[in-house]
């Protein structure tokens, strides 16, 4: 049977019964790098303990959790982490981590498959020493992850290179995909860059303008699902997503350090504490998660009257970070739904915000760039992504 | 490729512990360690999964399947064995023969 109609099927029903499928869990906001882009207090302000968490994951797997990503800050910071990922094999879920990888060794990446980690995704920035190193500022950092890059491939671990686009590493992206092409590794680009936690909007200077980012994300890297669904398969999903937003709240979720759940790790609003109420309760009963839960896309009323929606990838954490409307529009949504629309052959785009003349940026201010979308949006182009 | 042939009923199922799998609306889903493959199990394939600790015999999980679906015992166990050879052949069980005293003990 074709994995992708089963996991189709399974994402189906857990959204029917808000199973809370995936959890994207922090273990610690402690980090050996410093990233220019992060979004993170590296302070330890009170980290759930061993116990705390093994009682956590007992009561995840009862609700029927599946998929269970572990990541931080730095997940190898813990020195009670192999505990932590023991505990959670033995309650069989099937585990990703997202790391920097500087702390593995080829022991560790033994270790790693040994207790049966399938699947793990590291942060990498470029294929130039000189510029990951720069965007960690960790001298060396380059080497150390590309080496326990390999030690996690080599015990065949499925080894995904995760990289995140800003201005310091837009030019040199390709290299990055070809050095994971070289490795037999996946590869992924994730352009989403927030505010820090604390309020601090400085990591928005590295963020790129959509019309930065309208050419890359048109590489067929950005949407390539491993098979089509069937038709049937198609329409259950279509029937079990209809009128919601996204799955944030509905069978997936964030877990801070501290215990705090989240619908999302891209949506700021803390729903309840598991050192204060068991997971059940607040996955259930939390009023804030019911009201993100109760969100339907037909109450974006701004959305909804949207000319070129079709166009528009609007993420509703994003959306409400930006200022604190569950169903309100997204500023970052609209410019990159009006440069999209463009490249489709939409004169004059006019999304929502700029429609109610509350979009800042101007829809054309960059036409060198903008011609530059259009060449590179020819089929040829694209066929060279 | 032909089918594995079914278990012995004497034939201790255990679930390989490198496989993730959960229980959601009453389906069993389990994920090969092997080949990343997500694999979904009817209700009768999802209890017998369950079952598969070490600790019960294909020929007793088949008595409890027989119980819990109303099928007949002959049926149950010829399922069962099928579906144990067929999991094991995916790597997603292992199969452990019980010892010479149990086998004797019938």
């Amino acid at each position: 049977m074709a994995s992708a109609a089963v996991m189709d099927r399974l994402v189906a029903r857990s959204l029917a019964r808000n199973a809370p499928l995936n959890v994207h869990f922090d273990v610690t906001y402690r980090c050996n790098e410093r990233c220019v882009h992060c979004y993170l207090d590296h302070s330890d302000h009170g980290e759930m303990t061993t116990a705390e968490i093994k009682r956590v994951l007992a009561e995840l797997a009862e609700a029927g959790t599946l998929f269970l990503t572990f990541s931080g800050g730095e997940i190898f910071l813990r020195p009670d982490f192999f505990e932590l990922l023991a505990c959670a094999r033995k309650l069989r879920f099937d585990v990703t981590l997202k790391t920097n990888a500087l702390l593995i060794t080829e022991e560790r990446a033994a270790q790693l498959r040994r207790l049966g980690v399938r699947r793990i995704q590291i942060s990498l920035y470029s294929a130039d020493a000189a510029i990951h190193d720069a965007i960690t500022k960790v001298p060396g950092s380059f080497a150390r992850t590309l080496e326990a890059l390999r030690f996690c491939h080599a015990q065949g671990l499925l080894v995904k290179i995760s990289c995140p686009l800003m201005k310091q590493n837009i030019a040199v992206w390709r290299e990055v995909q070809a050095l994971a092409d070289l490795l037999g590794v996946t590869f992924i680009m994730d352009p989403t860059i927030t505010p820090m936690m604390d309020g601090n909007r400085s990591t928005l200077d590295m963020r790129l303008a959509a019309s930065e980012l309208l050419p890359v994300m048109q590489a067929p890297v950005f949407d390539a699902p491993a098979s089509a669904p069937a038709k049937a398969e198609d329409a259950e999903m279509a029937a079990a997503f209809d009128n919601i937003p996204c799955s944030a709240g509905h069978n997936s979720l964030y877990i801070s350090p501290y215990g705090d759940i989240y619908p999302c790790v891209q949506m700021p609003l803390p729903t309840g504490n598991l050192r204060e109420k068991s997971f059940s309760d607040i996955w259930f009963g939390s009023p804030k998660m019911l009201r993100v839960r109760n969100v339907r896309e037909s109450d974006l009323a701004i959305c909804n009257d949207c000319d070129i929606r079709q166009h528009c990838q609007r993420c509703p954490g994003l959306a409400f970070m930006e200022d604190g409307d569950l169903g309100g529009p997204s500023e970052r949504a609209c410019e990159l739904a009006e440069a999209a629309a463009r490249i489709a052959g939409v004169r004059n785009p006019v999304s929502g915000l700029r429609a109610l003349g509350r979009l800042h940026t101007t829809s054309n201010s960059h036409p060198a760039q903008l011609v530059h979308i259009a060449a590179l949006s020819t089929p040829q182009e694209r066929e060279s992504l | 490729m032909s089918a594995p042939q079914p278990v012995l009923a004497s034939v201790r199922p255990v679930q390989n512990p490198l496989a993730a799998w959960r229980e959601i609306d009453g389906i069993v889903v389990v994920i090969s360690p092997a080949d990343s493959v997500l694999h979904e199990l009817n209700p009768t394939a999802g209890f017998i999964w369950k079952h598969a600790t070490g600790e019960r015999t294909t020929e007793e999980i088949a008595r409890l399947l027989a119980d819990e679906f109303e099928v007949d015992a002959a049926t149950a166990l010829a399922d069962t064995r099928e579906l144990i050879a067929e999991l094991a052949a995916k790597k997603l069980l292992r199969t452990e023969a019980a010892s010479a005293a149990e086998v004797s003990r019938g």
